[in-house]
C-alpha cells in the first residue's frame, strides 16, 4: 500500500515539531490564567449583556402588552415554572421507582426467607 | 537510468489524476454545503427503557453465545453514537459479532429541566434503574459493565457504590482518576484558577460549545491537522464517509448538567477518587469496596485522559482480578478507528469472553 503523498509527509514533519511545543504551552500555569481570566471576563460580559436587555427588555414589555401579547419576560417566567414542575415530576417518578424497586425486593427476601423456613414437617 | 513510462502509462495515470480531481471537486462542494453526510449509529437497537431523557439500549443480535450481558457507559459530554460510527468502525457491532448482549445506556441531550441532574442522579438513580433493567430485560442475573471516559468513573462510582448490584466484572476505558494528571484541565480547576459557575449559562447548564472549545485548546493543530486530512481524503468516497462521521462526532457535544459539573469540579480540586474522598449522598465511595474482576484499558497517545491519569485506578480498586492493557492510541481512537477494530476491541473482547460463560 503506497504511502502518503509528499505534501502529506512534510506536513506531518512540521506538525510532528510544533504540535508537542504548543501542548506544552496549553498544560502551563500561565496559560491556565490568561484562559481564566478571559473566560471570567466573558461571562462577566454576558452578564452585563443580559442585564442591559432585561433593562430594555422593560420598555418592549410594556409596549407588548398594551397590545395584550405577551413579552420575552412572560415566557421567561413561564419557562421556569415548567421547570420547576418538570422537577418535581421526575423527583415523585424517582421516588416512586426506587418504592416499587424496593418493594420488589422485600418481596424477594420474604420469598427466599419463606422458603428457607419451609422443611419437612 | 530514469524509467521513463510509456505513453499508454501516462495517459492512464492522467485519466486516474483527473478522475480523482473530478471526485474532489463533487466531494468538496457536498462536503462544503453539508449534503450527503453518512448515517450513524445505525445498528439496530430496541429501546428496552426510558426515563426523561434516558435511554436503554439493547441492540438486536441473533448470536448471542456469552453471558453476562454488557452494558456499556458512555460519557456525558458527547454522544454516545462514536462507538457506532459505521458498520466497519463499530465498537458495538464488534462487541455483537463476538456474541455478546450489547445493551448501550445513552443520557440524550440535556436541557435546562436537567440542569440539576448531580452526580447522585446517575450513580444512584438512573445507572442502577437501568441495569435493573437490563436484568430484566436479558432474563440475567448478572453484567459486565463498561465505561468508556467519563463513563469509566460512573462505572467505577457505581460499582463502589451498589454492591447490591450483579456485576460480575467491570471494565474502564481511559477513566481518568488522577486529576491531578490532566494538564490544561487541572491547571484550570484543580489549581483554583476557575470556578464552574464561571462555564455555567442561563440554563443552569456548561455550553456544548465549551467543551468543544476545551477540547480543541488542549490539541492546537488538531483543527489544521483536520483540514489536512479533508483534503487528503476529498478523492475517496469511503475515505469522506469516516471523515465526516467522525467530524460530525467532534462537533457534536451536549450540554452538561451544571450540578454534576460543579461536583465534578469539586473532585477535581480534592483529587478525590485517587485521595479516597468522594461523597455521593454525604456517603463515602471507596474503589476498594469493587472485588469484581476489573480491567483498565488506556492509550498511550491521550490528550484528554493521559495515562498517567488513568493507570492509578489499577491500585484503587479492591478486585483481586485486575488487568491492564495500554494501547498505542490517542483517546478517540482506542474506541473509533482501525486500532480499535484491530487491537482495543478484540483484546477487550477476548478478555469479556474469559469472564463470561458460553450460553447452553
Amino acid at each position: 500500500m503506497p504511502g502518503p503523498p509528499l505534501w502529506r509527509q512534510m506536513y506531518d514533519r512540521v506538525e510532528g515539531a510544533v504540535a508537542p511545543l504548543l501542548e506544552a504551552g496549553v498544560r502551563t500555569g500561565m496559560f491556565a490564567s490568561t484562559l481564566a481570566t478571559v473566560t471570567k471576563a466573558r461571562a462577566e460580559l454576558s452578564r452585563r449583556g443580559s442585564q442591559l436587555a432585561g433593562d430594555l427588555g422593560t420598555v418592549s414589555t410594556r409596549g407588548l402588552h398594551l397590545v395584550n401579547l405577551p413579552a420575552a419576560d412572560d415566557v421567561t417566567r413561564l419557562r421556569a415554572e415548567v421547570r420547576d414542575l418538570d422537577r418535581r415530576v421526575r423527583d415523585l417518578s424517582r421516588q416512586l421507582d426506587q418504592a416499587k424497586w424496593e418493594g420488589q425486593a422485600d418481596g424477594r427476601d420474604s420469598k427466599s426467607a419463606g422458603a428457607a423456613g419451609a422443611g419437612p414437617d | 537510468m530514469a524509467v521513463i513510462a510509456s505513453p499508454l502509462e501516462l495517459l492512464a495515470r492522467v485519466r486516474t489524476d483527473a478522475g480523482r480531481q473530478a471526485i474532489r471537486a463533487r466531494n468538496g462542494v457536498k462536503y462544503c454545503a453539508g449534503i450527503g453526510r453518512p448515517q450513524v449509529g445505525q445498528t439496530p437497537k430496541d429501546v428496552v427503557w426510558k426515563r426523561d431523557k434516558v435511554e436503554l439500549w439493547r441492540y438486536r443480535s441473533d448470536r448471542r453465545r456469552w453471558r453476562p450481558a454488557v452494558l456499556v457507559v458512555y460519557s456525558l459530554i458527547c454522544r454516545s453514537y462514536v462507538l457506532d460510527l459505521s458498520p466497519d468502525n463499530s465498537f458495538v457491532g464488534q462487541l455483537l459479532e463476538a456474541g455478546l448482549d450489547v445493551f448501550l445506556i445513552d443520557w440524550g441531550v440535556p436541557d435546562e429541566r436537567d440542569a440539576d441532574n448531580s452526580l447522585e442522579t446517575y450513580v444512584d438513580y438512573y445507572l442502577p434503574q437501568a441495569v435493573r433493567a437490563l436484568l430484566a430485560e436479558a432474563g440475567a442475573d448478572g453484567l459486565t459493565l463498561l465505561g468508556y471516559c467519563l463513563g469509566g468513573d460512573l462505572a467505577l462510582l457505581l460499582a463502589a457504590r451498589h454492591p447490591e448490584l450483579p456485576i460480575r466484572n467491570l471494565i474502564a476505558v481511559a477513566a481518568p482518576v488522577d486529576f491531578a494528571e490532566m494538564g490544561m484541565f487541572s491547571r484550570l480547576f484543580s489549581d483554583g484558577r476557575l470556578d464552574a459557575d464561571a462555564l455555567i449559562d442561563a440554563t443552569g447548564n456548561v455550553p456544548p460549545e465549551i467543551m468543544r472549545n476545551a477540547f480543541r485548546v488542549i490539541k492546537p493543530t488538531g483543527d489544521v491537522t483536520s483540514y489536512v486530512m479533508l483534503w487528503q481524503n476529498l478523492w475517496s468516497d469511503e475515505q469522506m464517509a469516516a471523515y465526516q462521521a467522525m467530524g460530525q462526532w467532534t462537533k457534536d457535544h451536549v450540554p452538561f448538567p451544571g450540578a454534576a459539573f460543579r461536583q465534578l469540579v469539586q473532585m477535581m480540586r480534592d483529587n478525590a477518587i485517587v485521595n479516597d474522598m468522594v461523597l455521593l449522598g454525604g456517603k463515602p465511595v471507596h474503589l476498594t469496596d469493587i472485588r469484581c474482576p476489573f480491567l483498565s484499558v488506556l492509550a498511550e497517545r491521550d490528550h484528554i485522559s493521559p495515562m498517567t491519569s488513568v493507570g492509578p485506578v489499577v491500585d484503587l480498586v479492591g478486585s483481586a482480578d485486575v488487568e491492564e492493557i495500554r494501547l498505542p492510541a490517542g483517546h478517540v481512537g482506542l474506541m473509533a478507528s482501525r486500532t480499535a477494530s484491530k487491537w482495543t476491541i478484540p483484546r477487550i473482547v477476548d478478555w469479556i469472553d474469559r469472564h463470561s460463560e458460553e450460553l447452553s
